[in-house]
């Protein structure tokens, strides 16, 4: 290993680590690590385990996360099927919305549920003018979990259907000719034999689960629901000083929870191999014939789509253009620009979409090009140094962004020699870049396999050095994979909303993080407006991979 | 010593937990072709990949002309980059992001050599090539033999003494092959290189080398001539794997010398021992399927057996006979009904192991 691969590996292992340290440690003081009086101890702990709020929100998040869990895991399974095994009508254009929930943030999400289907949507007034009563509680505990579950199918759907993929169509063939229906051919062969998937993604699902906080925020405000995420961020206000011992030791429970899960994950890829999920050749496939099952198939996908995605989603984009909703408002007298018009002349509000955009194509940009020099850094190499990196890699996917951006906000006051940039974008685009470290390194990562190894060894033969290698041939021939990968970054940059919520101030505003501030406030109009831009943002990337083939997925 | 361009000295090798190449050794002279040569899995493209530098040896030592570029015990290793060798891949590794002429020229911008000795440079290997032409095409716009070509022409271009080819044929179709290997071995012998050259076809490797290394299981199981290979194995896995045979099993009669009697049941053949053994041991006697004769009177080492069928093969007719349940196998020239047929296993052609 050259010295300065390790030292890329080194830098690497700091920035995650760092930040988590810091928590840990703070976790075990009786005051902020700031004040001068603080002594080591589980006070902490010892208080929020005492705190029946706690409890309680302790054990919704374990009914968000199995509810997650059976709901999406099911239904991913099945729409995976339905898309990649079978003639359903219409794959063509589902495809891109399935994959809405995955770029739309669940803050944008919930706001449209609570516009259309919340006490005074515009979806329950009209089924209260029609049947006498709203017949659902949107901000019940059901509702919630309902949510949840629903939009996490396409986390479940990616997964499993990349595996129905690599699986040629020849095994169900030759279940199909030994006597097995179509029915049997799925619950026997297939499925079973995407098993490794289904368990990973349902794992994800579930530690997910834990991470969930937006939703929360939005629709458990209004009946007082609490998850560990919204806990947590509601500690400071519960006792009206900034309490971050507290904060730090609810921080560590839920790492407790995550980190398992994420290392389990790592042990069932491990495992994965005995299925063989994944074979090179013979990804020749024949969609299986649904017969009238298609059209009951295709409903059942349609209702999923307009409850997870029309729903909200036109929502959030009807109250973007009216000034009120409520009984007898008509949408002709209510029609107005004036939302807009806030945000464009509020200058916190306007720098918010200004920074967003700035941290998503240029942020999003300096980004890939660290997750390059990362995944070099260990390209071809399988020694200690690179096992390092794989698990420094692997741990932000553990770290809700709420409580990274959090870390990052103390690694920015603790430090003094970063204390000028804490109000400067730097600070908010090192976090985003560490929490969805783990996502970039895998769309990196899955552009060097594609280089053929006796390409770079031909070059180290002709004459090349290793640094000559990566520059004129690896790097070149990945070329594509990184504009792509640029886009990727720039949609999940542009729907992250955790992550800048603590490093929120003059100077550091998103999108994401002023709709949290405002849902405080109860600025409704303001957030529509700003949700609708934001998805006008991210419907632009989408259209950018749509239009030039980017896969959205692997 | 200097007409020694590359030696090999006891190197091992080994991947992962697997030992690949367990003592290895093999001198190359100037202007010497020398064909690796074995099955899958024996460890011949690792021992190609350890010269080249890539792959690290555990111990052992390789020399290229006068330089040491590995030396386990003095802790040398010089980076491929270092060692200035020409090497062709398998899958000929032609960069798809560069044109032929990009491909050729990356060896002579690496090594700073001025633009316009490059351009005549690789011109000059181009032509020579066939490939004069097609410089401004991209690799994906090439045929499979021309890709060969290419892959030749950009380790040919800044003259090393060493040229190391991997299975430079297996990617071309059975006609083309034959064609390339005369071709090959013609060229590395004008432009006076050496050449190491790993191959799992023995055809291939007795048609173009002037040397044979024959590896199993990451030793070397015979190195030699391709006649000494062919024609003096020194065990019965060289004689099985060099061409077509006859195995038949029994047990040693009298020996005397190198003379000794095999005999099976109801049969007893004369051999020469290709390794000591002793009367009364189990042994294997081997012929070349082309040794076998027909004849028309009874004498010493001639069988009286059934034939069983004759299979038109092209240029001849294999017979299939029937001796206690082997199957004897040979060639002749027309068809024959099956029956009863006088066949000779000449003793200097049956070797016993």
């Amino acid at each position: 290993m050259s010295p300065a691969r390790i030292a890329v590996i080194l830098l690497t292992a700091v920035v995650v680590f760092l930040p988590i340290g810091l928590l840990l440690w703070q976790s075990f003081l009786d005051a902020p690590f700031f004040q001068l009086q603080k002594h080591f101890g589980l006070d902490a702990y010892r208080f929020i385990f005492e705190d029946p709020d706690f409890k309680r929100s302790f054990l919704n998040s374990l009914y968000i996360s199995c509810g997650m869990g059976l709901i999406s895991v099911p239904l991913g399974g099945l729409l995976a099927f339905l898309m990649v095994r079978t003639d359903l009508p219409g794959r063509a254009w589902i495809e891109p919305l399935l994959l809405i929930p995955v770029f739309v943030s669940p803050m944008i999400l919930c706001f449209g549920y609570t516009v259309a289907v919340g006490p005074v949507g515009f979806v329950s007034l009209w089924v209260e003018r029609l049947v006498g009563s709203v017949p659902w509680n949107l901000y019940s505990m059901a509702s919630i979990v309902l949510i949840a579950g629903l939009s996490h199918v396409p986390h479940v759907y990616l997964y499993t259907a990349s595996a129905l993929r690599s699986l040629s169509s020849d095994v169900e063939e030759a279940a199909r000719v030994a006597g097995a229906g179509p029915l049997k051919v799925a619950a026997t062969i297939s499925l079973p034999m995407v098993m490794p998937a289904l368990l990973y993604s349902g794992v994800l699902v579930f530690f997910l689960g834990f991470q969930v906080f937006g939703l929360a925020l939005v629709l458990g405000d209004p009946e007082g629901h609490l998850v560990l995420a919204t806990y947590l961020y509601k500690l400071t206000n519960k006792l009206g000083v900034p309490s971050y011992h507290l904060m730090a030791a609810v921080a560590m429970c839920i790492v407790g929870i995550t980190v398992p899960m994420v290392l389990s994950q790592r042990f069932l890829l491990r495992n994965a191999h005995k299925y063989i999920t994944l074979k090179g050749k013979g990804s020749r496939q024949r969609p299986l014939p649904l017969g009238g099952w298609r059209w009951v198939a295709a409903v059942v996908v349609l209702v999923w789509l307009a409850l997870t995605v029309v729903i909200p989603v036109s929502g959030v984009i009807f109250r973007a253009f009216v000034t009120n909703w409520g009984e007898g408002v008509t949408f002709r007298e209510a029609f107005t620009l004036e939302n807009f018009k806030a945000v464009f002349e509020q200058t916190n509000l306007m720098r918010g979409v200004v920074n967003t955009v700035l941290l998503g194509v240029i942020g999003g940009g300096l980004s890939v090009l660290c997750f390059a020099f990362i995944g070099l850094s260990s390209h071809r190499k399988n020694n200690g140094w690179t096992r390092l990196l794989d698990y420094t890699v692997m741990t932000p996917r553990a770290i809700p962004g709420l409580l990274a951006g959090l870390a990052f906000l103390w690694v920015f006051l603790f430090f003094p020699p970063l204390v000028p940039f804490r109000k400067t974008l730097l600070s908010l685009w090192l976090a985003y870049t560490v929490v969805w470290l783990a996502y970039g390194m895998r769309l990196i990562s899955t552009s060097l396999l594609q280089v053929g190894p006796e390409l770079e060894e031909s070059a180290r033969v002709t004459g090349a050095s290793p640094g000559q290698v990566n520059r004129h041939i690896t790097v070149p021939l990945i070329r594509y994979g990184l504009l792509a990968s640029w886009l990727m970054i720039f949609m999940i940059f542009e729907r992250e909303y955790s992550t800048g919520v603590y490093l929120l101030g003059p100077g550091t505003e998103v999108i994401g993080s002023l709709m949290v501030s405002l849902w405080g406030a109860g600025a409704i109009d303001i957030i529509s407006a700003l949700s609708f831009i934001n998805i006008l943002l991210v419907s632009a990337g989408m259209g950018i991979a749509l239009r030039y083939g980017v896969k959205l997925h692997d | 010593m200097t007409d020694i361009e590359l030696s090999v000295q006891d190197l091992h090798v080994t991947l992962g937990q697997n030992p690949i190449l367990k003592g290895v050794g093999l001198e190359v002279k100037r202007g010497e072709i020398v064909a690796l040569l074995g099955p899958s899995g024996s460890g011949k493209t690792t021992l190609l990949r350890a010269i080249a530098g890539l792959e690290l040896p555990g111990q052992g030592a390789i020399r290229i002309g006068d330089q040491t570029v590995f030396d386990g015990a003095a802790k040398v290793d010089v980076p491929a980059e270092k060692r200035s060798l020409g090497f062709v891949f398998q899958s000929y590794a032609l960069w798809p992001h560069r044109t032929v002429f990009q491909n050729v020229a990356y060896g002579l911008k690496l090594r700073k050599v001025p633009a316009d000795e490059i351009q005549t440079r690789v011109a000059e290997v181009l032509t020579d090539l066939g490939l004069g032409d097609l410089g401004q095409r991209h690799p994906h716009q090439l045929s499979g033999g021309q890709q060969q070509r290419v892959a030749l022409a950009r380790s040919l271009v800044y003259k090393p003494r060493v040229i190391l080819l991997d299975e430079p044929l297996s990617n071309l179709d059975a006609k083309l092959r034959e064609e390339a290997r005369i071709w090959l071995r013609q060229l590395i012998i004008d432009l006076d290189l050496s050449a190491v050259c790993v191959t799992h076809d023995q055809a291939e490797a007795m048609a173009m080398a002037d040397q044979v290394v024959l590896l199993r299981e990451g030793l070397i199981e015979q190195a030699g001539t391709p006649q000494q290979l062919y024609g003096e194995p020194d065990s019965l896995f060289v004689a099985e794997f060099m061409g077509a045979n006859n195995a038949l099993t029994g047990r040693l009669g009298s020996v005397s010398g190198a003379q000794a009697q095999l005999e099976g049941e109801g049969w007893s053949l004369q051999g020469r021992l290709r390794t000591p053994r002793g009367a009364g041991e189990a042994a294997t006697g081997v012929i070349r399927l082309e040794k076998i004769r027909l004849v028309d009177a009874p004498g010493p080492n001639v069988l009286r057996i059934p034939l069983r069928a004759s299979v038109y093969l092209g240029h001849a007719w294999e017979y299939l006979f029937d001796l206690g349940g082997t199957t004897l196998r040979g060639y002749g020239p027309v068809a024959l009904p099956p029956g009863e047929r006088l066949v000779e296993i000449p003793a200097e052609h049956l070797w016993l192991f």
